[in-house]
This record gives C-alpha cells, structure tokens and sequence, in this order.
C-alpha cells in the first residue's frame, strides 16, 4: 500500500486540484493532513476524494507531515509519499522515484529541484536562498544535497518506523536529513519539477526559512 | 537618608510587583510556595535599592569595583537562566499540544469514517 501525505495550511484554492492529480496518476491512498487551516481546506480535499485528518490547531508542517506518517503506518501502508499541498509539484514524478526505490532497495528519496532543468525558480530563491539553506543544511545534518527544503519524500516502511518528526515547524527538513545519516538509511536524490505558479513564499518566507534552519540548532 | 528619585521608583516598582504576585496567588492561580519566593525577591531588590551599600561590601568580597555592577552581573545571569528555563518549558509545552493535537486528529478520523466498518465487522463476528 502506498500513501501519499499532503500536508494543507490554508490551500482551500489548490488542494482540490492537488488531490484529483494524485488520483488520475492512480494514487488511490490519499491522505490530507489539514494543519488547523481558516479555510475550507477539509471540505474541499473531502470533496475531491481524500482522506482527510484535521489539526484542531495549527502545529507546523512537520507536525502535519508526522500525523499523516502515523496513520498511513497504523493503515499498514509499505510506502509513503510526501507531496506539498501547493499544486507545485507533478505527481507524475512519484512513479519514476517509486521504480528507483523498488529496484534499488532505497529507504529514502528526496526530491531535488537541481538535478534537473525543469523546475523554474524565482531567482531569489535559487540563487540565494536555497544555496544558503543547502549550506546550513550540510553543517547541521553532515550530509550535503543539491537541494533543501524540498517537500518531495518517498519513505520506506523501514524508514517511516525509525523517522520520528519532531521538529513541528519547517526544521523537520533538516531533521529528516539528520535521521536519515544516524540511521545510515539508504537514500537519493530524484530530479522533482517544481513549478512556480507564484512567488512561492516570497522573500519573506524564504529568509524565515533561513531563520527557522538556524533556529532548529537550539531545540 | 536621601532617597534618589530612581530608587524611589524603583521601590514604588518593586510594591506594585509584590501587590501582582499577591493578586494572582489570590487568584488560585500560583501556589503558596511560588507566591512567597516571588514576595521574598522583591522585598530583598527593594531593600538593596534602599541600602545600596550592602551590595558595595558583597562587590568588594568577590572582587568587582561597584555594587551596582555586581547586582548586574548577577541579574543578568540569572535572567538568562530563567530565559532558558522558560524556553525548555515552552517547549515541553509545544511537543505536548502536538501530540494531543495529533492524538485527536487520528481518534476523529476514526470516529467519522471508521465507526460504521468497525460497527459492521462487529456484527460480523457477533451476529444476532
């Protein structure tokens, strides 16, 4: 059984689109893990098909990330997929980094931005905001990806049972890398299209992610 | 004794802290032992605020010129021990709310959605 978690805070406009996408590339397990949102999240991804399991509060995207990892483990799920609520990611990409997994026993892909020319970034971010957190990343976990912060995940069951998410905010990126290396899973890169609808977090959000990195050191 | 303005307020500050303590001591809202220690703080800031004097002979015992600098150093100290205090205890706090927070989303999900399979299965195994 292979589950793909979406974690959802306030994505009432692209979460109904997100899940029928899932659906038509035949992912039938999908699992909305709605972070406490204002909107109509829940209702919408009820809608479209989902199952759907909702935060009474908003705890982070880690926390939503380890909520839909818990259920998709008590379901028995043997894989599971981390996909971003947004509508930026193509769930087309799922297949080719689930065949990787199958045929080279891999415990963990991450979705990489970098390991091909698809995924159009704003330059901001490409150029200085991920570079930055990529280098953050590498001090923090000692290992070094081409990209950080990417919300593409394939895990094994293996993986799903030794991963525990703590950080509930954005640090979980790094904590997972983290884990990944003290647990000496076997893990890779897969090239992910990431297409910018819109600024994405903007400049803002992109150094608070900065900041939400150098802040994880100190919990 | 000439009184300086600034210790006047000071003192005035320390009361109105005091008063506060009590007020929430008396609102079940802190226990008797946290009440007295927060009242036993002030009372000592106030009375060194009045005798500055005594902290000059502590100064000089751990060798530090000033009283004044020795009641920062030590303040300072303390405080961010607190800080750090009450950022392990937010924390505590945050990992608590998540797993409730997740505890009821996975018992909601169940009680929704599954109730009715589990119902049927029940039947199942039970049938009348």
């Amino acid at each position: 059984m292979i589950v793909v978690v979406v974690p959802a805070y306030n994505e009432e406009k692209n979460i109904g689109r997100v899940v029928r996408g899932l659906f038509e590339n035949g992912y039938k397990d999908v699992v909305v893990v709605d972070d406490g949102s204002a909107d109509k999240t829940y209702g919408t991804a009820l809608e479209a098909g989902a199952k759907v399991l909702r935060h009474a509060v908003n705890r982070g995207q880690g926390a939503a990330l380890q909520t839909g990892n818990d259920f998709a483990v008590q379901k028995g799920a043997r894989i599971v997929v981390h996909f971003d609520a947004d509508g930026q990611f193509n769930p087309a990409d799922i297949g080719d980094a689930l065949k990787l997994m199958r045929e080279n026993e891999y415990d963990v892909i991450l979705g990489s931005r970098f390991l091909d020319n698809r995924s159009k970034m704003p330059w901001f971010k490409k150029k200085i905001i991920l570079p930055v957190a990529r280098v953050i990343n590498h001090v923090l976990t000692g290992v070094k990806l081409t990209d950080a912060h990417n919300g593409f995940r394939v895990l094994s069951r293996n993986a799903l049972e030794k991963i525990d998410i703590t950080q509930d905010g954005m640090a979980h990126n790094s904590e997972i890398v983290y884990k990944i290396k003290k647990y000496n899973l076997k893990c890779i890169e897969h090239p992910v299209e990431d297409q910018y609808f819109k600024f994405g977090q903007g400049v803002g959000g992109g150094l608070k992610t900065i900041f939400n990195l150098l802040f994880s050191v100190f919990h | 004794m000439q009184i300086l303005i600034i210790q006047a307020l000071l003192i005035a500050f320390f009361f109105y802290a005091s008063v506060r303590v009590f007020l929430r001591y008396r609102a079940n809202e802190i226990s008797a032992g946290v009440t007295m220690s927060w009242i036993l703080f002030w009372i000592i800031a106030a009375f060194l605020t009045a005798k500055p004097d005594i902290t000059y002979f502590f100064a000089r015992i751990v060798g530090i010129g000033r009283g004044a600098d020795l009641v920062m150093y030590v303040a300072l100290a303390l405080i961010f021990y607190m800080l750090f205090r009450i950022s392990v205890s937010t924390q505590k706090i945050n990992k608590d709310i998540t797993k409730l927070t997740r505890k009821i989303a996975l018992g909601d999900y169940k009680e929704k959605f599954e109730s009715e399979q589990d119902l049927s299965k029940e039947n199942r195994i039970n049938p009348r």
